[in-house]
């Protein structure tokens, strides 16, 4: 899975936020006066990609909340843009949080009912090596979470 | 990037799973989304949130689960801008979920709260929420004026009550027979 850098986040989140589903920095910019959440996320981007002051004097309000940033003006509005971007970047983490929570149950109701990994994989037709690995050392990096969901599934059900 | 309706569902959903496997079968909590992330949830804005704001996350046990989806449930500090008997009004969502018990907020709660906003940033931002055609159009503004009236109240200082009356009487002027 490819890292998601913040300039990458950005651009995304802006586009989400676009009443015309753009990322571009121009079009954002016509868009401000009848977009007002744009404004901060905007102006972050701005500050964190250098925009050249040519481009961001074309609305004086996102000149303006530049500078804001720029002086600290805006950290607690910042630090929500941060947390959202802390959140999506932890997709993988928080995912292999719940493998490890469903890995607890999965050797729980194993042991409850004595089936084998060998049972599971074959039932439920995942690959050997890898349900093996996540059975054994709880190794997240090779399974993914539907499939945990299935086998959690299948031995509660069994 | 998908920060909206689908991704909050999920989000939900995941709240759910690992709720059922923190805490004992018979356990129950209920949860109350308001703000921007209850509107889109309800179809009525189409944009990211930067988080899901929610009250009544108690009990305490269940907020560190709620903390790791990103879900603020401090907005209890923001109690006062919620008319008496929310709860009653609200809306329950992703009915599969058993042990989270989710709900939104009715229309009218959430408008109200908005109009709640103070300082002239965050009455923007709040107000632009409110203002899409389709809020409007379902708006019951005979609900809208009973709860305004329970709100204005409810507020602990006076600053905050003329805002709100001169948020409201504003909204209403600029919406109503719109």
């Amino acid at each position: 899975m490819r890292k998601l850098t913040e300039k990458g986040f950005m651009e995304g989140y802006l586009q989400s936020l676009s009443l015309n589903n753009t990322s571009s920095v121009n079009k954002l910019i016509k868009e401000l006066p009848n977009n007002p959440r744009l404004l901060v996320p905007l102006a972050y981007y701005a500050h964190i990609i250098g925009l050249p002051e040519k481009t961001a004097n074309k609305s004086s309000a996102l000149a303006s909340e530049i500078e804001k940033i720029k002086t600290g003006q805006e950290q607690a509005e910042i630090q929500k843009l941060l947390n959202t971007y802390k959140y999506a970047a932890g997709k993988k983490s928080r995912e292999d949080h719940l493998k490890r929570l469903m890995h607890k149950k999965l050797l729980e109701k194993m042991a409850e009912k004595g089936i084998t990994t060998y049972k599971v994989y074959k039932a439920l037709n995942l690959d050997p090596s890898n349900t093996n690995r996540f059975v054994k050392h709880c190794d997240c990096s090779r399974i993914n979470i539907d499939s945990v969901r299935k086998m959690v599934k299948y031995v509660e059900e069994i | 990037m998908e920060l909206g309706i689908k991704e909050l569902k999920e989000r939900l959903l995941m709240i759910e799973e690992e709720a059922k496997l923190t805490f004992s079968e018979d356990s129950e909590f209920s949860c109350y989304i308001v703000g921007g992330g209850a509107l889109i949830l309800m179809g009525y804005i189409v944009r990211s949130t930067h988080d899901i704001d929610a009250i009544s996350a108690y009990p305490d046990e269940i907020k560190e689960v709620y903390e790791h989806y990103d879900m603020n449930t401090d907005c209890m500090v923001f109690i006062s801008n919620f008319a008496e008997g929310y709860q009653e009004r609200a809306i329950r969502i992703l009915p599969e979920t058993t042990m989270v018990k989710f709900y939104v907020l009715s229309l009218e709660d959430i408008v109200i709260s908005k109009l709640c906003s103070n300082g002239a940033d965050n009455r923007q931002k709040d107000i632009f929420d409110i203002n899409s055609d389709k809020v409007i159009k379902d708006l019951d503004w005979d609900k809208l004026d009973e709860l305004a009236k329970v709100v204005e109240a409810q507020q602990f200082s006076t600053i905050a009550r003329e805002d709100f009356i001169w948020n409201y009487k504003d909204y209403v002027r600029r919406n109503k027979n719109a």
